[in-house]
């Protein structure tokens, strides 16, 4: 088959597959509702079953065609093409199996008279099933259908594992508020809401189903394919990255919660109510430290797994170190972004009081702006320190520091630039007399913008200046900087001489 | 006992402790719904909680037995029949605050209702979502107590002014 026929007729079957798992989910549902004893119901949808007629006999055929093909052609069973479909279809499939089992376990703790989501669930578990079966016979014989593979298993891990954390951190959350409110409020209830349980059983069966599919896709592929840099990608890009946001989250939550009570910008006018808003921040922040602890102990073990190689450093493991320096660049970022504009935000709360005119509306949002800026002071200034302390002394030439460097250049220039012709406008104006008042608004803002924002850019102008005249360290961002290093020796660039040419 | 590297055991230990959570949140409903305290009806804090389940089970007979003369017009009774179909107080939690006694024969009620959001995974209890409410109550002839003002969650006022100011009182 030539290119176009053949991605036709994958397109085809996938899209025939989709409207057979549709229709024979809808189907099964239906049926399953008929038959539960509890729940007479009606007919079957008519669409489920025009879905089927339509979809089973044109999947079947194309099915059918590329099954001849692949078994004709070798080549066509690891061909790319071959493995985004097989590999989609299970994915769709799977995702499937995931909801309506979501739905049947909130039906089984809410309402265990609707649990028609069964059938749906045996039924797409079936098409599944023939397809992994299917796929397991054909095997993975070159290293591109093993990457499609893993783009399947890292994309529905991050479905699954999003799903699982979010249910996680309500029922935690609900059970922490409730727990906390029967303990501690002391009010008598007038009347109670009729379905605050929803939330929890939806919860549940996010949770449940969740953890349940990630663990499952987790155990069986990933934890042993320590040599894909896509699951270092997932490790580091959604799993660290994730669980390090959440936990910052929670942190800055908590310090500002504190700051405010301090300063005087906490509006509760109870105790009660005041810790209260601790909860939701905390549970972000444990359930962030969780997720962290959890990946970085795979990270450790995948650590002590690896055996340098006595000869050349693998291609994956170049990668891995380049993730790690990578999300180091990230956090250090992340600090970056906090630190900057809270040292502005201090500034301009503190500088205030000099001018005549104050910029808060009112002193309560004064000290709001001064617990926001405190916040991000204390929690960029560690993190920024502590991240860009580790990438200091790395490869000064490598692409992912320029990009770091560059970007913040851009960022802090841009920023003091900007500020300073609005700053020379206002002067200007004063100046000229095209009105007044100008000066004192914009005095304040600008200085408190521009000093913190030309010394990080000289320092950052500093640190451009010294990479440039630094030599390139060999391989210190390599995994292996404990041990000896080892070098990949090019090849010569000249002809060996044979042994007849050296005795003529 | 099977060898296992410590990913796996904190591994089964996460699924672990999710499974015991989600059990902990579906067999502990009553630690989430409350028990409604019960008042006697003789008492303003009775007289409120009655008004609110009137309210909330759209009893408007109920509800308008427990207001104040000036309170019970036709007009008004129209009124708060309409509304009583558009204040649907299923979502809310309300809580007893206060109990102000301005003089013998007035009270003021002063309630905490707590706004519950639909079902739906990140839609927290918040108090931002609780808000405060007065209700003024005084003393009828055979001693009973009675809604004088509320603004919430009918309105009794602006009905009373905005729309049967031209009613007189029976």
């Amino acid at each position: 088959m030539s290119i176009p026929q053949r991605i036709y007729v994958y397109l085809a079957a996938f899209v025939s597959f989709a409207i057979l798992l549709q229709g024979a989910y809808g189907l099964a549902t239906d049926i399953a509702r008929a038959a539960t004893w509890f729940r007479p119901s009606g007919d079957p949808e008519a669409t489920w079953i025009a879905m089927i007629i339509v979809g089973l006999p044109v999947w079947l055929a194309h099915e059918l065609l590329l099954r001849r093909a692949a078994d004709r052609h070798s080549e066509e069973t690891g061909s790319v093409l071959r493995k985004l479909y097989v590999h989609g279809a299970i994915a769709l499939a799977s995702l499937y199996v995931f909801l309506g089992s979501i739905w049947v376990i909130e039906d089984i703790v809410g309402d265990p008279q609707g649990l028609e989501n069964v059938g749906g669930v045996i039924a797409a578990a079936g098409l599944w099933y023939y397809l992994w079966r299917r796929e397991n016979l054909e095997g993975q014989p070159t290293s591109r259908a093993r990457t499609v593979i893993r783009w399947r298993v890292y994309g529905l891990s991050v479905v699954f594992l999003t799903a699982a954390v979010t249910a996680i951190y309500w029922i935690t959350y609900g059970l922490a508020y409730a727990t906390y409110s029967l303990v501690f409020d002391a009010a008598d209830t007038l009347i109670t809401a009729e379905d605050f349980q929803d939330p929890l059983r939806t919860a549940a069966g996010w949770a449940i189903v969740g953890i349940t599919a990630w663990a499952i896709q987790w155990r069986t592929v990933a934890t042993t394919d320590e040599e894909s840099v896509l699951r270092q990608v997932y490790l580091y890009g959604f799993a660290f990255i994730g669980g390090a946001s959440l936990a910052l989250w929670g942190t800055a939550a908590t310090i500002y919660i504190v700051i405010a009570q301090l300063v005087g910008a906490d509006n509760t006018t109870t105790a009660v109510a005041y810790f209260r808003q601790f909860i939701l921040p905390v549970v972000g922040l444990l359930i962030g430290v969780a997720l962290l602890a959890y990946h970085w102990s795979i990270l450790r073990r995948d650590a002590a797994r690896r055996i340098p190689s006595p000869t050349l450093l693998s291609e994956s493991s170049a990668g891995q170190a380049h993730l790690s320096i990578t999300f180091k660049y990230i956090m250090s970022a992340v600090g970056l972004i906090a630190l900057v504009p809270g040292l502005m935000a201090l500034l301009m709360a503190l500088l205030d009081p000099l001018v005549s005119d104050n910029l808060f509306a009112s002193t309560n949002e004064q000290e709001e702006f001064l617990a926001v800026a405190l916040t991000m002071i204390i929690v960029g200034a560690p993190l920024w320190c502590v991240f860009w302390w580790r990438v200091l002394h790395t490869d000064p030439r490598s692409l992912v520091r320029r990009i770091y460097l560059y970007v913040a250049l851009i960022a802090l220039g841009g920023t003091w630039l900007f500020t300073l012709i609005a700053l020379l406008a206002a002067v200007l104006t004063a100046i000229l007399g095209q009105g007044s008042g100008f000066l004192d608004d914009a005095l304040i803002p600008s200085l408190s913008i521009v000093i913190p924002a030309v010394a990080f850019f000289a320092y950052h102008v500093t640190i451009l200046r010294e990479d440039s005249h630094r030599t390139p360290a060999v391989s210190t961002e390599g995994p292996s900087r404990r041990g000896p290093n080892y070098y990949v020796v090019p090849a010569p660039p000249y002809v060996i001489p044979e042994k007849s040419h050296l005795h003529p | 006992m099977f060898p296992m590297d410590p990913s796996t055991r904190i591994l089964i230990g996460v699924v672990a402790s999710v499974i015991v959570l989600v059990v902990v949140a579906i067999t502990l409903p009553r630690l989430i719904d409350q028990e409604e305290a019960t008042y006697p009806p003789n008492t303003p804090e009775g007289t409120v909680q009655r008004y609110l389940k009137a309210v909330s089970d759209e009893d408007t007979d109920t509800a308008f037995a427990l207001l104040t003369e000036e309170n019970t017009t036709a007009c008004m009774e129209d009124e708060l029949r309409d509304r009583l179909r558009y204040s649907s107080l299923d979502r809310y939690r309300v809580r007893l605050g206060e109990v102000e006694e301005t003089d013998a024969e007035t009270v003021t009620v002063t309630v905490r209702a707590t706004w519950i959001r639909e079902p739906g995974l990140f839609e927290f209890p918040d108090d931002r979502d609780s808000s405060e409410h007065d209700f003024e109550l005084r003393r009828s002839v055979d001693g009973f107590w009675l809604i004088a003002e509320s603004e919430w969650p009918t309105g009794l006022k602006n009905i009373r002014d905005d729309y049967c100011e031209d009613e007189p009182a029976p």
